[in-house]
């Protein structure tokens, strides 16, 4: 037992490892890229692929979600906590139970998940052309730290190395803005992630192009698709909360402390907008086809709570709507929802009946667009 | 666990690469000093928080200060008071009991500072200062090189869990430029660290889950085969994952050129519990025999117990183990685990005192050896469960 750590004979292990991850290195640069096989059982549209997957924009996941969604004529919907799972329903699982509408909704959703996560992958992929994209905007990206560019939220969606990558020449003031948006990252933190991408890629080449082409099963395997069981189990529509369990007078969920909250409005910023008129730009020009729904703040409980910050906060959702006018973007305006009852669970994530609200919004439009 | 994502690994891998390269071509060792010094920040800065390494850069340098001292006027007041100071220092960030002793207005002043100091590798930094002190004190350290001593304590493949290197043997080998670091001591690095990654990015998830919690056992082998399973695991699980960890750590030392000493010789093949202390987390165990036990007995050869030698044996090895036991956690269990270690090595020596040791049979060996590892054993359940939990597995078992 005691010869095996001799120095001797650790040298020989070491120079097996080394051989071993030379050889490694080397068959990686032979694989072939594996590609998502043409057949009639993966012509349906994915629900959604995995964070890590967006995260490292790996082609093979990302070209399948955004070629689904639009040979089934579907809609890709991207938000933040909000646009998360909800137990009884959130609103695009309402729009995916409406039979009036033919069309399926997919998902991307996650906190601080907001447009700048998105550039790298509208940038460098040619299939986001024609795709038809729902955005949900949540003023309280305009409030506290969140107000601000976010180092934390960027490293979890974003890859540095990718966004740079990504980041090839669109328009002089829309590569302006780019830069302004990138965090300022530390050169040991770029160096690392540059290296991590890299490595990552090569590990993909076994993990993925080499394991799903020996067995194209286990690609089916990572994928998601609707899921018709689920969508069966939810209702139709969504009443108004139980008195019992919400407080209508502070227009929160009953156990809900509203004095938990520390993020202040913050309208002095131009943060979010940069990055909005960005995302509205960058969208024209690589021809997708974006609609942004304008979400609700909670103005009851503002307004009882905390009412000096009522204006500020209005403030933000203001200029956020005066973003999109000017840009001429195309959105659904919910912002007339910030004062109804039932609405809210919290300060800046809506309740069930709050999605199905939404809901109505989206597929007035969407049915109209639709006969248009 | 050093690799703990993909931008530490590569930096540690690149600087490690960077290092090499230097050392073999400058042999000078006040740049290789500075260079390492420039990696350990560099690194250690992605487990700790800058504002941490740098109190406890300021923590160092007094420190060093006081070596200074206590190297020219070698007064015994001046490194109890250092000692003392530090080991308060220790207790006031460890321990929520000491906080709670004094009050709201230290932790309103300068308890928030204090407590701003992570944990991560705290007690390792104190234990090389102490060494710094001690050995200062006596006169026995080769260098007061400002930059050997920062970098012996900020040295970031052994900064988290040890082994506990001394001030003499890392001067040793950073100061040896006309060692070069040959390929196949780098190589014997890259051996060392698979080992440790086999053992504790393999095996460790292997038994862990089963290891650390025994309810997970009961389904398929009920209450008392499941605590004896999960005893037994735990055994393994600890010491494959600590010894993987030091595999790591050694190994990465010695593609840096700095021969970490050995913290483990097959532990749970030693046939007493003596035998075991000498074999399991050797730097820490020696690091108690020599700044504990030693000056314990001493202090009591001083009084009227020196006549009775036993007892001051007792005593020593109760006191050591209970500071082994406080260290290693701030709860009561880790308080009851250095007592049964304190004990057993108590009940050995009553035993083994004043005879002859006989030569034995294969089967006493055998014997003796299980005997040992179970002792060990049960002292883990101590080790691994807090009070209250272990009091539910004693009503599930009686």
């Amino acid at each position: 037992m005691k010869e095996v750590y001799r120095l001797r004979f650790l040298a020989r292990i070491g120079v097996v490892v080394m051989v071993a991850v030379a050889f490694w290195l080397v068959v990686a640069l032979f694989i072939p890229t594996f590609h998502a096989p043409q057949c009639p059982e993966w012509d349906g549209q994915l629900y959604t692929i995995r964070h890590q997957d967006l995260r490292d924009n790996n082609p093979l996941y990302t070209n399948l979600l955004l070629t689904s969604v639009k040979r089934n004529d579907g809609w890709l919907v991207l938000g933040t906590s909000e646009t998360n799972a909800r137990p009884n329903g959130n609103y695009y699982d309402f729009l995916n139970t409406d039979t009036a509408l033919r069309c399926g909704f997919s998902v991307i959703a996650g906190a601080g998940r907001t447009a700048c996560t998105y550039f790298p992958l509208i940038q460098s992929n040619e299939n986001v052309r024609g795709l038809k994209v729902l955005f949900f905007l949540n003023p309280s990206y305009g409030c506290g730290k969140l107000a601000y560019s976010n180092e934390d939220y960027f490293s979890r969606y974003v890859s540095s190395a990718i966004y740079r990558e990504a980041n090839r020449p669109v328009n002089e003031d829309v590569d302006r803005i780019l830069q302004a948006n990138l965090p300022k990252l530390n050169c040991g933190v770029r160096v690392g992630e540059w290296l991590a991408c890299h490595t990552d890629r090569l590990r993909r080449k076994y993990s993925q192009d080499l394991s799903f082409s020996l067995d194209p099963s286990k690609f089916g395997e990572t994928l998601t698709w609707f899921d018709s069981a689920m969508i069966s189990r939810l209702p139709d529509s969504c009443a108004r909360p139980d008195s019992s369990r919400y407080n209508y007078a502070l227009n929160v969920g009953a156990s809900f402390d509203v004095h938990s909250y520390t993020l202040w409005p913050h309208p002095e910023s131009s943060y979010r907008a940069d990055e909005l008129r960005t995302m509205i730009r960058l969208c024209k020009v690589r021809g997708v086809d974006i609609v942004f729904i304008a979400g609700p703040y909670n103005e009851i409980a503002y307004r009882k709570v905390y009412p000096q910050d009522l204006p500020d906060i209005q403030q933000v959702s203001a200029e956020m709507l005066k973003v999109l006018d000017e840009e001429g973007a195309a959105y659904i305006d919910c912002t007339d929802l910030s004062a109804e009852p039932g609405v809210f669970a919290d300060w800046q994530h809506h309740t069930s009946y709050g999605a199905y609200r939404i809901y109505q919004k989206i597929r007035d439009y969407v049915l109209e667009k639709e006969n248009r | 666990m050093l690799f703990t994502d993909y931008v530490l690994f590569f930096e540690i891998l690149l600087f490690t690469l960077l290092f090499a390269g230097c050392r073999s071509l400058f042999r000078k060792e006040g740049l290789n000093h500075i260079l390492l010094l420039g990696g350990n920040v560099l690194i250690l800065t992605h487990i700790v928080s800058p504002k941490s390494l740098f109190l406890l850069f300021i923590v160092a340098l007094l420190a060093y200060g006081a070596g200074l001292l206590l190297r020219k006027r070698h007064s015994g007041i001046l490194l109890s008071i250092t000692l003392t100071l530090l080991i308060l220092f220790f207790a006031v960030r460890n321990y929520p009991l000491v906080q709670s002793w004094l009050g709201s207005w230290w932790t309103d002043t300068l308890g928030k500072h204090f407590l701003s100091v992570e944990k991560i590798g705290l007690s390792y930094i104190l234990f090389r200062i102490i060494h710094w002190l001690v050995e200062s004190y006596r006169g026995t350290l080769r260098t007061r090189n400002f930059l050997a001593y920062v970098n012996y304590l900020f040295f970031f493949p052994t900064f988290m869990a040890g082994p506990i290197d001394t001030l003499n043997n890392f001067h040793y080998w950073m100061s040896h430029t006309h060692v070069r670091l040959n390929v196949r001591r780098m190589l014997a690095g890259v051996g060392r660290i698979f080992y440790g990654a086999v053992k504790t990015l393999l095996v460790v998830p292997l038994i862990k889950p089963y290891a650390v919690d025994y309810q997970m056992l009961i389904p398929t082998f009920g209450p008392w085969g499941a605590v004896c399973s999960a005893a037994l695991l735990y055994s393994f699980y600890i010491y494959i994952d600590f010894s993987g960890y030091c595999d790591i750590a050694i190994g990465m030392g010695g593609m840096l050129g700095v021969r970490v000493p050995e913290n483990f010789n097959r532990p749970y093949l030693s046939d007493n519990i003596s035998e075991f202390w000498k074999r399991w987390h050797i730097t820490f165990s020696t690091f108690l025999r020599i700044y504990v036990f030693k000056p314990v007995i001493a202090l009591l050869n001083r009084t009227f117990l020196r006549e009775y030698r036993m007892v001051v044996s007792v005593t020593a090895y109760m006191v050591t183990f209970l500071v082994c036991g406080l260290w290693h956690g701030s709860t009561l269990n880790f308080v009851f685990w250095g007592l049964w270690h304190g004990l057993g090595l108590s009940v050995y020596k009553l035993f083994t005192h004043n005879r002859m040791p006989k030569t034995p049979t294969l089967v006493r060996k055998i014997s003796a050896t299980l005997f040992t590892f179970l002792f060990v054993t049960v002292g883990w359940v101590f080790f691994n469960y807090p009070v209250d939990k272990l009091l539910i597995m004693l009503k599930l078992l009686f």
